[in-house]
C-alpha cells in the first residue's frame, strides 16, 4: 500500500511510449497542415493567433464551463426548502432559512471578529479529525511563532492503512509559511478590506479583476476566494485579519449557499460553493468547519485552533 | 529523430516567418507531448490527439518566446492543456465525467494493479483544475514551478503559491500528514518542493 502523494503520483506517472505508427502519423497530419497553410485548430481546441496563454485568459479557458453559474449569484437570495428532521452525519442538510452567502460571511465576519487576540502567541494550534478507513484519527498541530513545529498524531493503529504510519509526536516542517506569508507578514496585512482584497490577490498572483466581475474573470474569483478560506484555516490571522477575510469573502461575487452541513461529529454549518470549491462555517463563531465535504474523500473536520504557549515533546 | 542544433528558443523565433520549423520541434517534443496526453486522457487519445497539439500551436506562434528554461515544452503543454479540454468537452456527458482536464479511467488502469484504484482521485478530485494541472506538471512532467507556471500562463508567485496549496490540500484527502516517526517525510519534500 503506498503512503504518500508522491508515491500515488509516482505510479501513476510513468505511461508506455507512443508507438512508432502514432508517431508517424502525427508527423503526417502535421507536414499536411504545413503543406496546406491551414494552421486553424479544430473547434475550441486552442487560442486565437498570437495570443496564447496570456494569464487571464488561460484562467477564463479553465473557467469557461461554468461563468454561466458563477458570474452573478452573489446577490441572489436562495430560497430554500424546511429542513429536514433527519440529517445524516457528513452529508448537507436541507437549509431551513434564506440566505445569501454574503449574509453569511458577514455573520462569519462578525464573530471571527469579537474574538480576543493573541499578539504575543509564542505558537498557534490547531486540532483536525478525519476518517480513515473508517475511523476516526486526530492530528493537533503546534506551528511555532518563529518557524517549525510539532504534529502529534493520535489514533487506532494500523500499520497496512494510508491513514496513519505513525503515531505519536513528530516535528513539522522546516519552517512552516501560511501560502506567502510568514507569522508577521500576516500580522501585518492591511485590515480594510477595500485594502486587503487586492493586496490577496497580488501576493497569491491572482488576477486582479474590477467589480462587478465579468465572465472572463470567473476563474480568478474562484482562485481568490479559496486564497482567502486558505489564510482562515490553520493560519494565525489575528481577529481584525480574520474579519476582513470573511468580508473580503463576502465581496467575491458567484458564491452559494448550497445548504446546512451536519459533520460526523454533530457540528452544523452553513455550505458554501464557488465552482467546484465548497466550505463549510458555522456563522456563529467564524470557524471554517471544513473544505470540500462533498469530494468523496477522507473528510477533515478542523476542530478548534487558538494559541499556545508550548509544544509538547517529541516522541511516540 | 533531428539533427537540427538549434535550441528551442531559436526555432520559436523563426515559427512566424518558417511554420516548417515546427517539424522540428515535433522529431524533437512528440514524444514528450504524447506522454503528457497519455498520462491524462488515456494513449488512443493521445496518439489521435498528438497532431492536433503542434498543428494548434502553429496556428498559436506569433508571439512565442521560449520559457528561461530555454525549452518549448511549457508552451507546448500549455497548448496541450488546452486540446485536451476541448477533446473532453467533445465526449458524451456519460463518456468522461465533466472533468474537462482528465480521463480518471485512463489514470485508474495505471494503478490498478497496485491497488490504488480510486485512491490518487481521491487526492486529486477536490483540487481545482488549475491547482491539480500545477501539481501534475511537476509530479508527471518534470517542471520546476517556474515552468509550470510558464505552461499555465500565471506568474511564479502564483505557482508557488497553488502548489502549496495543491498539495496540502491533496495530503489532506488523502489522510493527512503520514508521518514516520523521526521522518517527517511529506512536509519535508513538500517544503523542499517549494523551496525549488
Amino acid at each position: 500500500m503506498m503512503n504518500s502523494l508522491d508515491e500515488l503520483l509516482a505510479a501513476a506517472g510513468p505511461v508506455p511510449d507512443i508507438s512508432p505508427d502514432g508517431l508517424s502519423n502525427g508527423r503526417a497530419a502535421l507536414n499536411a497542415a504545413l503543406s496546406s497553410g491551414h494552421f486553424a485548430p479544430a473547434a475550441g481546441a486552442g487560442r486565437k493567433p498570437g495570443s496564447w496563454l496570456s494569464g487571464p485568459r488561460a484562467k477564463a479557458l479553465i473557467g469557461t464551463a461554468a461563468v454561466t453559474a458563477g458570474a452573478a449569484a452573489a446577490a441572489i437570495v436562495i430560497a430554500v426548502p424546511p429542513s429536514s428532521p433527519a440529517v445524516p452525519a457528513g452529508s448537507p442538510a436541507n437549509p431551513a432559512a434564506t440566505l445569501t452567502a454574503a449574509a453569511v460571511l458577514d455573520q462569519a465576519a462578525q464573530a471571527a471578529g469579537s474574538q480576543p487576540g493573541w499578539p504575543n502567541a509564542r505558537y498557534w494550534y490547531s486540532e483536525d479529525k478525519y476518517t480513515c478507513g473508517g475511523q476516526l484519527y486526530t492530528d493537533k498541530i503546534w506551528i511555532y511563532r518563529y518557524g517549525n513545529g510539532v504534529v502529534e498524531k493520535t489514533g487506532p493503529r494500523n500499520s497496512d492503512s494510508i491513514c496513519v504510519r505513525g503515531l505519536g509526536t513528530f516535528p513539522l516542517y522546516p519552517a512552516y509559511v501560511f501560502g506567502p506569508y510568514t507569522w508577521s507578514q500576516l500580522y501585518a496585512l492591511p485590515t480594510d478590506p477595500a485594502r486587503l482584497e487586492p493586496r490577496l490577490m497580488a501576493d497569491h498572483g491572482d488576477t486582479v479583476y474590477q467589480h462587478p466581475v465579468t465572465a472572463a474573470q470567473w476563474a480568478s474569483q474562484q482562485a481568490s476566494f479559496e486564497d482567502v478560506m486558505f489564510q482562515l484555516t490553520d493560519t494565525p490571522a489575528p481577529p481584525a485579519l480574520r474579519e476582513a477575510l470573511f468580508k473580503v469573502a463576502a465581496s467575491i461575487p458567484g458564491v452559494k449557499v448550497t445548504g446546512r452541513y451536519t459533520d460526523s461529529l454533530g457540528r452544523t454549518g452553513t455550505a458554501l460553493r464557488l465552482g467546484s470549491y465548497t466550505m463549510v462555517v458555522d456563522p456563529a463563531n467564524g470557524l471554517i468547519l471544513d473544505e470540500n465535504p462533498d469530494t468523496g474523500s477522507s473528510t477533515i473536520m478542523l476542530i478548534t485552533e487558538g494559541p499556545a504557549a508550548s509544544e509538547p515533546k517529541l516522541g511516540g | 529523430m533531428t539533427g537540427d542544433s538549434r535550441s528551442d528558443g531559436e526555432l520559436l523565433a523563426g515559427l512566424p516567418r518558417q511554420p516548417e520549423l515546427m517539424g522540428v520541434l515535433y522529431e524533437r517534443h512528440a514524444r514528450a507531448v504524447f506522454r503528457y496526453l497519455a498520462r491524462r486522457a488515456g494513449r488512443q487519445a493521445a496518439e489521435d490527439l498528438l497532431s492536433e497539439v503542434f498543428i494548434t500551436a502553429l496556428s498559436a506562434s506569433a508571439r512565442v518566446v521560449a520559457h528561461d528554461s530555454g525549452s518549448a515544452l511549457p508552451w507546448l503543454y500549455g497548448i496541450a492543456l488546452n486540446v485536451l479540454r476541448a477533446h473532453f468537452r467533445r465526449q458524451p456527458a456519460a463518456g468522461v465525467a465533466r472533468d474537462l482536464g482528465m480521463d480518471w479511467d485512463a489514470v485508474d488502469d495505471r494503478l490498478d494493479a497496485l491497488a490504488e484504484r480510486g485512491r490518487l482521485r481521491a487526492a486529486l478530485d477536490g483540487l481545482a483544475d488549475s491547482d491539480r494541472e500545477l501539481l501534475l506538471l511537476v509530479a508527471w512532467e518534470g517542471f520546476t514551478p517556474a515552468e509550470a507556471a510558464a505552461a499555465l500562463g500565471i506568474t511564479q508567485v502564483a505557482a508557488r503559491s497553488r502548489l502549496h496549496r495543491a498539495r496540502k490540500r491533496a495530503m489532506k484527502a488523502l489522510g493527512k500528514f503520514h508521518a514516520t516517526p523521526g521522518t517527517p517525510e511529506l512536509m519535508t519534500t513538500f517544503y523542499a518542493q517549494e523551496k525549488a
